[in-house]
């Protein structure tokens, strides 16, 4: 008898107990545990699979988001943006060199020789050659150099427009005749007067040779009151024709108070929208259409961001004659999106104001006739002041006319060249947005991180 | 009493299966919840397993629900399964603790207290006794049912399913005299619960079921 018989058989007790018969289980005993150990076996291999889910979840999330913290960092985005970093080259460009057709017409008007005193002197205040100050007007960088801008002399010793004398002799000093003090002037004839306040004056200056006479008795040379030195015996100049100076201009106002055509005046600002396929070629190509109009790149904006939408906008000035070419060649770039128009019929406002000017120009002729002739000390600095009060407004009005002709013979065009959206950007554009979330999701780690291991760690915990 | 016949043949027969599963690396495997290796161990181990809940517990329904939640209970409990036993071994382990645990759930009331065995002497069955124990084994089963735990678990280890007291021992993480110690008191209180039932004088024969009863080496 082997060692369990000998433990088991011993007392009657015993023997009961072990003698007891095995009973039959149920038929279907089996299969139930069988079926049990099966459903538990399935369950936990898909709570196995079900745990690796979230933890493959976090860490792909946690991949991207490191991805996108890396891209997102400062020192990767640098000045230009992204943009630098996916074309290699900085985002906004810097403006291309103007072609000289392309320099407006008022730039080459300040890039004219400023007027000197002489122009005073000749007595023909309203000259061409005596250039107002005029605002820059237009935001765009120009690289041409300006030889000379108002208020900056061109020449040394010379005085810019405003500036009546050089020197520091004074101001009246420019007012100093340049006819013979012995030629007294000529009074204007009655209805020349009449007529120039509201019409060619150019009619005015032709029947005033302007002969100027000395401020001050010769008595007083070296003390002249307001600092007047007697003027040069230089002849005067021709009138000016100025309206055949504006025929000859080819319509270019150069003097557009002396502007008498019957045009009408208008501010035209025209947006563009175009759908392209490459922003950057797109934005090239536009460039050149308008610099080839003799158009010139107010401001520029070229994005090309990677994950955005790509897209550049461009406000350019295009000569109005040249709108409708440019925006023809514009169209042939890409599928339109937005077209708007918008004018301004400004013409009252612009023959007012040329108004005003020839007036005010007429009347300082005057003053400067009765200046020239005035003997008394005290009604020449009367008119002295008179003179330099009205040349001030008269600059002013200039300045606003000189805007105003600028604007209307320059249209605004504003073109927003934008990325076509193919599927495939359209899937990046999503991927970019995701990956703005997953950020978010980042930031808040420090809260559904711990909860979810901990409710993956109690769901393992809890099927075992 | 014929070998071929005997209980405890067919219990070495059973073991002799069964340690097959600890013979190649199964503990492994059961730990690792490989399905084939469990249904190996259902199929060689469902009837001792319904067997002994069928002793241990009122009706052969609830053995059976019993059986199926020992198997579930092993199946989840398999982490803690270090291999200091045979796996069968342990198997028995989780279905007596299931066996408690589904006890405990009734109440105290299910099962009736054990009567104040300390002042009664040690009886000892006669042969005619012995019969109709036999005959009726759902008195000792119920008897065993109402020992206290630790006598009961080993009651059921060594008698119910042919576990020697070392390997019981070693399963239950104490020395083999305790165990052994364990069934000696377990077939006194045993005895004890079924003599009244049995009718007899128990101070005739309790010399007698004294000396019979030998300890386990």
């Amino acid at each position: 008898m082997d060692r369990n018989s000998a433990e088991t058989c011993g007392s009657p007790l015993e023997e009961i107990l072990e003698g007891m018969e095995m009973q039959e289980p149920p038929a279907d005993l089996e299969g139930r545990c069988l079926t049990s150990l099966r459903d538990l076996h399935s369950r936990e291999q898909f709570a196995r699979r079900g745990a690796w889910k979230p933890v493959l979840a976090a860490a792909a999330a946690g991949l991207i988001i490191s991805l996108v913290s890396v891209t997102s960092l400062p020192v990767t985005k640098g000045v230009g943006g992204r943009a630098a970093l996916v074309a290699g080259k900085p985002a906004i460009e810097p403006p291309l060199p103007m072609p000289p057709t392309a320099v407006p017409r008022l730039e080459r008007e300040y890039a004219a020789e400023p007027p000197s005193p002489s122009s005073l002197e000749s007595g023909s205040l309203n000259s061409p050659e005596k250039t107002p100050a005029f605002p820059q007007t237009t935001g765009g960088s120009r690289p041409q150099a300006r030889p000379s801008l108002p208020g900056a002399p061109a020449k040394p010793g010379a005085a810019p427009s405003g500036d009546l004398a050089p020197g520091g002799k004074g101001d009246v000093a420019a007012l100093a005749p340049a006819a013979p003090l012995a030629e007294a002037p000529a009074e204007p004839p009655a209805e020349a007067r009449r007529e120039g306040a509201d019409r060619d004056t150019a009619a005015l200056r032709r029947a005033q040779p302007k002969p100027l006479e000395p401020p001050a008795s010769s008595s007083q040379p070296s003390r002249a009151p307001m600092g007047i030195t007697p003027a040069e015996t230089t002849p005067p100049p021709p009138p000016t024709d100025y309206r055949n100076q504006w025929e000859k201009s080819n319509g270019e106002v150069e003097q557009p108070w002396y502007d008498f055509s019957s045009e009408r005046r208008k501010i035209i600002r025209t947006v563009l929208g175009l759908a392209v396929d490459k922003v950057q070629a797109a934005y090239d190509e536009a460039r050149a259409i308008i610099e080839k109009a003799d158009g010139f790149i107010e401001r520029a904006d070229l994005r090309l961001e990677k994950g955005a939408r790509r897209e550049a906008h461009i406000t350019a000035r295009v000569p109005v004659d040249e709108l409708e070419g440019v925006l023809a060649q514009l169209r042939q770039l890409g599928e339109v999106t937005l077209m708007k128009s918008e004018s301004q019929d400004v013409t009252r406002e612009y023959r007012g104001r040329g108004e005003q000017i020839r007036n005010l120009g007429a009347t300082e002729d005057e003053l400067v006739r009765q200046y020239l002739s005035a003997k008394d000390r005290a009604a020449k600095q009367r008119l002295y002041e008179q003179i330099m009060s009205l040349r001030a407004r008269n600059q002013s009005h200039k300045s606003a006319l000189k805007g105003l002709s600028d604007r209307t013979h320059l249209a605004v065009l504003e073109l927003t060249l934008t990325e076509k959206l193919t599927p495939l950007r359209f899937l990046v554009s999503a991927a970019g947005h995701i990956s703005e979330a997953l950020g978010w999701i980042a930031v808040t780690a420090f809260i559904w991180l711990p909860l979810l291991v901990l409710g993956i760690w109690g769901l393992r915990r809890g099927r075992v | 009493m014929q070998r071929s016949t005997h209980p405890l043949l067919t219990l070495a027969a059973g073991q002799k299966e069964v340690s097959k599963l600890a013979a190649g690396g199964d503990v492994a495997r059961l730990r690792r919840h490989d399905l084939r290796t469990w249904e190996e161990l259902v199929r060689s181990q469902y009837r001792r397993i319904y067997n002994l809940h069928l002793r241990l517990v009122p009706s052969p329904e609830i053995a059976a629900d019993l059986t199926q939640d020992t198997f579930e209970q092993a199946w989840r409990s398999a982490a803690t399964f270090r291999g200091q036993s045979r796996p069968e071994v342990w198997l028995y382990g989780v279905a007596l603790n299931v066996n408690r645990y589904w006890w405990r759930r009734q109440g105290p009331e299910e099962r009736e207290d054990s009567p104040n065995l300390d002042d009664l002497p040690d009886p000892a069955p006669t042969a005619e006794e012995a019969a109709m124990l036999r005959a009726r084994s759902d008195l000792v089963c119920a008897a065993v049912r109402r020992l206290p735990e630790v006598y009961r678990r080993a009651v059921a280890l060594r008698y119910f399913l042919g576990v020697p007291a070392v390997e019981i021992a070693r399963s239950e993480g104490v020395e083999a005299g305790t165990v052994r110690w364990r069934l000696h008191e377990a077939l006194r209180r045993l005895w004890v619960m079924l003599q009244p039932t049995l009718g007899k004088d128990s101070e005739e024969h309790g010399s007698q079921f004294r000396g019979n009863l030998r300890l386990a080496p």
